[in-house]
């Protein structure tokens, strides 16, 4: 099964830290509205990778196409504007209140249309509409999370890289959260989301698997149950 | 019957010395809060800020040996000078000084330099003599409040710095760009992960902080009278004195820190006047010692 229209096509990417190389020849895809799992232990270069995409890291060498269009030379808020939204393990900024955070979700929209999406997150999340005006650093982890996943949809990205979600996050809230993912399924957004916790693949038709900054396995979430030897590794300690 | 009357003039120059300290403050938190601005936003420390208050002080100089009797013009030069020269000046030396190791140690042994150059340019266009700026407002008399006199022209400085002031304070705190602002003072890293243009953000800020300590060094000849091209060193160390006094890093606490040098520096004048020159630095010391983060300090100074 292989997506369609991708939004994200990916060749070849190395990145490394100072002289250290920490990716080897990263090459993937995602389709559009497709959910994609990056499962890697601590250490396989998740973070790496998804900085790399976002241009937070500079990429060694390969290929970046966010919809069919190469963004290597744009800096990140350029990627940004594409359709692009990284929610990093952080994902907001605590200094700023739940409000601020959510308009520099939409920096770049008009402020009526910023507006209008402001209100409908608040809809959506009750939560944030009673907590706008608190510093995003006080917020319990589940609606730092809720933050998080708002002020990246404000901007209605083609894709959403998430770094961890389930990072500082109860098992209980582990499970509220997936399914505040699988709710916003409309299709219109491909989510692409590095995890260690194998729930997450509940979300997502497609999985890679990362180990040492290299791709160890590559296909559906079911040949990857199927799959002998990651079996043992990942599924294992279920 | 005596001992009244003595007290309620102690009491007078008391209100006295703390109004007056206000109003000297409120100057002393503008002239301070760009230096506050580089550090929170971009952790420069600019040990040439108050060399840019002083070429504010001699853009108005150029403008009343022009005849301008008022500052309004060197006020208006300087948004327009400093603000072109520190949005352009960033590009070639903000993304080299950030990226850096020690971007705080890098940049004051960078900004040591600008300060030197500033000094000697100055020095060669305007010599080395101090020249005063005689603007229309110093020679008003001076105006009765609760029986003390006080001048127009600190007013007229303090007035002017709550402006300017509060014009920072809308920009941090009601607008988009102020939030990207307050968001790279906060978390650089995740600032840019937002998809904020950390360099465009910085060079505004950076153009910010060199147009408020020129504004300052435009109402300076108001405040603390004649200027020259050396003053810059004595302005810088004040600067760092109300920038800890209220805490590195939280353009706030300028502000505070600007009343507490002001009304510190009043009451020393008023009650032992020979004592007044030191009060920067006690207050440094001071604090240094008792709260090392500032009054308003979160650990700023950890990172
Ligand atoms: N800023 C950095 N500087 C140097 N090495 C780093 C940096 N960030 C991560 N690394 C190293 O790169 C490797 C991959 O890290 P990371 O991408 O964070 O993995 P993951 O997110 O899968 O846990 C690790 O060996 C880590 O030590
Ligand atoms: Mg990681």
């Amino acid at each position: 099964m292989r997506p369609t229209q991708p939004v994200l096509q990916v060749k070849n990417l190395s990145a490394r830290y100072g002289v250290m190389q920490v990716l080897w020849d990263v090459t993937l895809e995602i389709g559009s509205g497709e959910r994609v799992v990056l499962l890697g232990s601590n250490g396989a270069g998740k973070t790496t990778l998804l900085k790399t995409l976002c241009g937070l890291v500079p990429a060694m060498h390969g290929t970046i196409l966010l919809q069919q269009q190469p963004v290597d030379a744009l800096r990140v808020d350029q990627r940004i504007r594409r359709g692009l939204a990284f929610v990093s393990e952080l994902g907001m900024i605590p200094t700023l209140t739940v409000e601020e955070n959510l308009v520099l979700g939409g920096y770049y929209l008009s402020n009526a249309i910023r507006h209008t999406r402001i209100a409908e997150m608040y809809q959506k999340f009750p939560d944030l509409w009673r907590q706008r005006r608190w510093a995003a650093g006080s917020l319990s982890g589940g609606q730092r999370k809720m933050l998080a996943v708002a002020k990246a949809l404000i901007a209605r990205p083609t894709l959403i890289i998430m770094d961890e979600p389930s990072s500082g996050l109860s098992p209980l809230l582990v499970q509220e959260l997936i399914a505040i993912l699988r709710q916003l399924d409309d299709g219109s957004t491909a989510f692409f989301i590095a995890e260690q916790n194998i729930k997450f693949l509940d979300l997502a038709t497609r999985a890679y698997v990362l180990e040492g900054g290299r791709l160890r396995f590559t296909g559906t979430v079911a040949e990857l149950h199927a799959d002998n030897t990651l079996r043992t590794a990942y599924f294992g300690l279920r | 019957m005596q001992t009244f009357r003595v007290e309620g003039r102690l009491l007078r120059i008391l209100f006295y010395a703390i109004i007056s300290g206000m109003l000297f403050g409120l100057f002393f938190a503008l002239m301070s809060l760009g230096l506050n601005l580089l550090f929170g936003v971009m952790r420069m420390v600019n040990l040439a800020h108050g060399d840019f208050v002083m070429v504010g002080a001699f853009i108005a100089y150029v403008a009343y040996t022009h005849g301008i009797l008022s500052p309004w013009l060197g006020l208006a030069l300087v948004i327009v000078i400093l603000g072109g020269l520190g949005f352009v000046l960033y590009f070639p030396i903000g993304p080299r000084l950030t990226g850096s190791y020690d971007p705080e140690m890098l940049s004051l042994i960078l900004f040591f330099g600008v300060s030197q150059i500033l000094e000697a340019l100055a020095v060669m266009v305007f010599g080395n003599n101090p020249v005063a700026v005689g603007y229309h407002v110093l020679t008003v008399k001076p105006v009765n409040l609760l029986g003390q006199a006080y001048q127009p022209s600190w007013i007229l400085a303090a007035g002017v710095s709550v402006i300017v002031i509060l014009a920072v304070y809308g920009y941090l705190y009601h607008t988009r760009l102020g939030y990207a602002t307050r968001a790279i003072m906060g978390d650089r890293e995740e600032s840019e992960s937002t998809g904020i243009n950390v360099h465009r953000v910085s060079a505004i800020v950076f153009a910010l902080g060199l147009v408020t300590a020129g504004l300052a060094g435009v109402l300076s000849p108001l405040v603390i009278g004649s200027i020259y091209p050396t003053m810059g060193l004595g302005l810088t160390i004040t600067a760092f004195a109300v920038v800890i006094i209220g805490s590195l890093g939280n353009p706030l606490g300028s502000i505070l820190g600007g009343l507490i040098y002001g009304i510190s520096l009043m009451l020393m004048e008023t009650y032992l006047s020979t004592w007044s020159t030191m009060v920067p630095y006690v207050l440094l010391l001071l604090i240094l010692l008792l709260r090392p983060t500032g009054l308003l300090g979160k650990g700023v100074r950890r990172a």
